[in-house]
């Protein structure tokens, strides 16, 4: 029984890490309808960020919760850049080509990302600082926790909590509902779609940083292409809730890491990176609109 | 036998009920129109009839087979039924002639590996079809266009060849919506007349939407008014012109 | 056609009687190339010609190639026994793209990538798992069975094949799927039909260059076919156009020699150049030129 609560709360733990990026899979699949294979490696972009800026500001000589924070913002803010730089270059000249290019580009941005990263950073796993040092496992009853996977969870909560606020009760979130749900018709609103989706790229993509720091204190190895495998995860995540919707995101997000620690901790290790992909197929087959999507239909 | 008898048919989307508890039958070679005001649910219901939405209620049959629940492929090839797209959906990068042969190849059972070896079934099942096709064409007057991509025609040779592709697939009933949008008055004459011509040379049933009030009073022997997803008339042209509630629907009514 | 037919025999005389004389790793690089040949033109059936997008291309390839090793190697080693390896790597790989097919390819374009994606990492994982065929040690000691005229022989069927299916109502349909789902659905094409013929066709002839592939370079490992392999041969159909089926063949040669043009600078940096170049190129491609490298009047050309 103990064991069992200890993998529920490491499922949830990796599964809040696996929501922030698939938020913004799902943000952006939502007004563009492209699966952003780049996202990705925006989350790996943030891990490496928040490292430079610890060793540049030397945050890890007084570790804490301030510390943390400047890391995750500094993370954030430069993400929704990179975000911002790649709809802007690589994607808004496509708006008008056929799908099947855009998602070919976002493939080319994705690898050259994870071998510009390996050229800037170097293509061997670094150590990521420890910004925040418990000074020890937090014992209820016979359970052991590591409060790094509790600051882990609350930060990812309190960011989705944002993010929900921002999309239900601002302007703006209004208009990427009203983006997601038709561009032409929100175009001949009056609302400025690509400023929209700009945002929408910026926010998703600030998420994946934000993630990638989480990553880096609870998983300390950082390297380039760490993000090839927890993007693919992530989006498998938003598919499982049913692409298009936040509230699925969070939800499959969870689902997924809890299943992959219960694989991992009763069953066969080795097969931990099959797993994802053989939930995917397993839904696709049998409600491919996701457990909380609705049926779509396309106009005639 | 009917050539088409829709029963009880309904569809909502969410909570908006587009077509509401409609009846019709038509009995086969005539040709019927299906007007009413924009958002009547014109589209909606040929989209039904061919399989693209599922409806909520009701039932469809084409010369006495049910439709319902039958793939837009499988009523396409089984049930004999064709349409043509409001904004035009030809195979763009595809030559007019493949358009005519994407529709018309169906079931032939040759394997694709007497295909690639050029078994003699497969050199005269090619002949054959080509030479269909190019017949076909010559009733369109597009004879003189076959090797050209789609998307280079004029706009009306692609109204046109959709026409002439919807009828490779061997249709029995024929969906036209609005052919007639966008052509110009000559075209929409050269229209009218192939209309006809495909009901009696043919033996078409024809189910026409169209907005051009010229053409659907020339060509249809009857016409179904369509308002908010209910049947609100049908009759002749001259009854339908009289008809004080379509009168209303399109022009609203006298306060 | 026929010009075609006299020259690629030309091409093989030459090669046949000048092969002998050549430097082995000019050799193997022909090879390779040929082999990337076969991979490009089946995979552009699929994303180019049907309009899908299949990533794991790399993962029916590792499919033909162990299996056919696994032929060569438990039989008695003859040269007659390789034709019917190859055919049976083709045949279990379509098997493959019918599993990984049926689920996926009823929806968007989009999920079949992902899921093609993780189709090829699910076949890696496994492959490193079972110990019978050298996990993750890999597969030594296969025999030497491919050569010249091996690899140019099945990059000219398979050449062969693809235009005439895409010229018979097979093909076609896969044009109209490409074209316009809704109305080739409406015109009486089963699309998902459709898209599940060309998977499976593409799977064929992946898994065949898996074979050649194996008996060329005579060892394996899952490691070889990863993602990267699979967005290599996904970077020649875009190079040489999608839907351009010849295009495939000029810039897999391209590729290949470009590659191992890079090798020395890849030795000396320690970093993967190829794949940063491989990035830029797709992205170029796609602003710039999307229907590749070449001109649109050889892509007629080729599709007549």
């Amino acid at each position: 029984m103990v064991e069992f609560v200890q993998h529920v709360i490491n499922g949830l733990s990796l599964g809040s890490i696996y929501a922030l990026i698939a938020l913004g899979y799902t943000m952006v699949f939502g007004v563009l309808q492209l699966i952003n294979f780049a996202h990705g490696d925006l989350y790996m972009l943030g891990a490496f960020i928040g490292f430079y800026t610890s060793q540049w500001l030397h945050l890890d000589d007084n570790p804490g919760i301030s510390s943390l924070l400047i890391a995750l913002g500094a993370a954030m803010t430069g993400c929704a850049l990179a975000g911002y730089i790649i709809e802007r270059c690589a994607y808004r000249p496509l708006r008008h080509a056929p799908r099947i290019n855009v998602l070919i580009t976002s493939v080319g941005v994705s690898l050259l990302l994870q071998f510009s990263g390996q050229l800037f950073f170097g293509s061997d796993a670094k150590f990521f600082p420890q910004l925040y040092r418990p000074s020890g496992m937090i014992h209820v009853g016979e359970l052991t926790i590591n409060p790094i996977q509790i600051i882990v969870f609350v930060i990812s909560l309190g960011l989705m909590i944002i993010l929900q606020t921002i999309i239900m009760k601002t302007r703006t979130g209004r208009a990427m509902r009203a983006v997601s749900f038709n561009h032409e018709l929100a175009a001949l609103m009056g609302i400025p779609t690509d400023r929209v989706i700009s945002l929408t790229f910026m926010l998703g993509s600030a998420l994946a940083g934000a993630a990638g720091v989480l990553v880096g204190l609870a998983y300390p190895k950082i390297e380039p292409l760490m993000g090839v495998m927890p993007g693919l995860k992530a989006f498998i995540s938003a598919v499982l809730g049913g692409i298009g919707n936040i509230t699925g995101a969070v939800v499959g997000a969870m689902l997924l890491g809890l299943a992959e620690e219960f694989l991992v901790g009763y069953w066969a290790p080795t097969y931990k990176d099959a797993l994802a992909f053989g939930l995917l197929i397993l839904i696709l087959l049998f409600k491919p609109t996701g457990l909380l999507g609705t049926k779509a239909t396309e106009k005639v | 036998m009917k050539a088409l008898e829709i029963q009880n048919l309904s569809i909502a989307f969410g909570g908006l009920r587009a077509v509401r508890d409609l009846q019709i039958t038509i009995p086969p070679q005539v040709i019927y129109g299906l007007i009413g005001p924009n958002g009547a649910g014109k589209t909606t219901i040929f989209n039904m009839l061919t399989g693209v939405y599922r409806p909520t209620a009701g039932s469809i049959h084409v010369f006495g087979q049910a439709l319902i629940g039958k793939s837009p492929s499988c009523i396409t090839r089984k049930l004999h039924v064709a349409r043509t797209f409001q904004n035009i959906r030809l195979f763009r990068e595809l030559s007019v002639l493949d358009n005519i042969l994407v529709a018309s190849d169906g079931n032939n059972n040759i394997l694709a590996l007497e295909w690639i070896f050029g078994s003699p079934r497969s050199r005269r099942y090619a002949a054959l079809q080509v030479a269909q096709a190019k017949k076909l064409l010559e009733l369109f007057h597009l004879e003189t266009r076959i090797h050209m991509l789609a998307k280079n025609l004029p706009y009306g040779d692609q109204r046109r060849l959709e026409i002439a592709r919807a009828m490779a697939t061997g249709a029995r009933l024929l969906l036209l919506d609005e052919p007639a949008a966008g052509l110009n008055p000559a075209e929409t004459e050269t229209l009218i007349n192939l209309i006809r011509f495909l009901q009696k040379e043919h033996a078409m049933t024809i189910l026409v939407i169209e907005h051009d009030m010229h053409l659907v009073m020339n060509v249809c022997e009857r016409i179904i008014v369509l308002d908010y997803g209910v049947k609100i008339a049908e009759g002749t042209p001259h009854e339908i012109q009289k008809n004080p509630r379509v009168i209303e629907a399109y022009l609203g009514s006298e306060p | 056609m026929k010009k075609l037919i006299v020259a690629l025999g030309a091409i093989w005389l030459i090669g046949y009687f000048i092969i002998p004389s050549v430097d082995s790793y000019i050799v193997s690089i022909l090879l390779y190339a040929g082999i990337n040949a076969i991979l490009a033109m089946s995979l552009n059936l699929v994303n180019g010609c049907t309009g899908q997008f299949s990533m794991g291309h790399a993962g029916f390839m590792s499919i033909g190639g162990y299996i056919a090793a696994l032929i060569t190697l438990s039989l008695p080693i003859q040269t007659g026994l390789f034709p019917l390896a190859i055919l049976t790597a083709g045949c279990v790989a379509a098997f493959a793209g019918l599993i990984v097919g049926l689920p996926s390819l009823r929806l968007r374009g989009d999920y079949l990538a992902i899921v093609t994606l993780g189709f090829g990492e699910i076949i890696r994982v496994v492959l490193l798992n079972i110990n019978v065929i050298g996990g993750a040690r890999g597969l030594p000691n296969i025999a030497h069975l491919s050569n010249f005229s091996w690899v140019f022989g099945c990059m000219v069927i398979t050449l062969f094949s693809i235009e005439r299916i895409l010229r018979s109502p097979y093909g076609r349909a896969f044009l109209a799927v490409r074209e316009d789902e809704v109305a080739a659905e409406a015109m009486g094409v089963d699309t998902t039909h459709a898209k599940l013929q060309a998977f499976v066709i593409g799977a064929f002839f992946a898994g065949c260059a898996g074979a050649l592939f194996a008996h060329t370079l005579r060892y394996l490992n899952p490691q070889i076919f990863d993602f990267n392999r699979s967005f290599e041969i996904i970077i020649i159909v875009v190079l040489g156009g999608m839907g351009n089926i010849r295009g495939s063949i000029i810039a897999a040669f391209l590729l290949t020699f470009m590659r191992e043009a890079l090798r020395p600078l890849q030795d000396i940096t320690r970093i993967d150049f190829r794949m940063i170049i491989y990035a830029i190129m797709l992205i170029s491609l796609m602003l710039l030129s999307p229907e590749g490298i070449l001109s649109s009047k050889w892509r007629k050309r080729g599709r007549s």
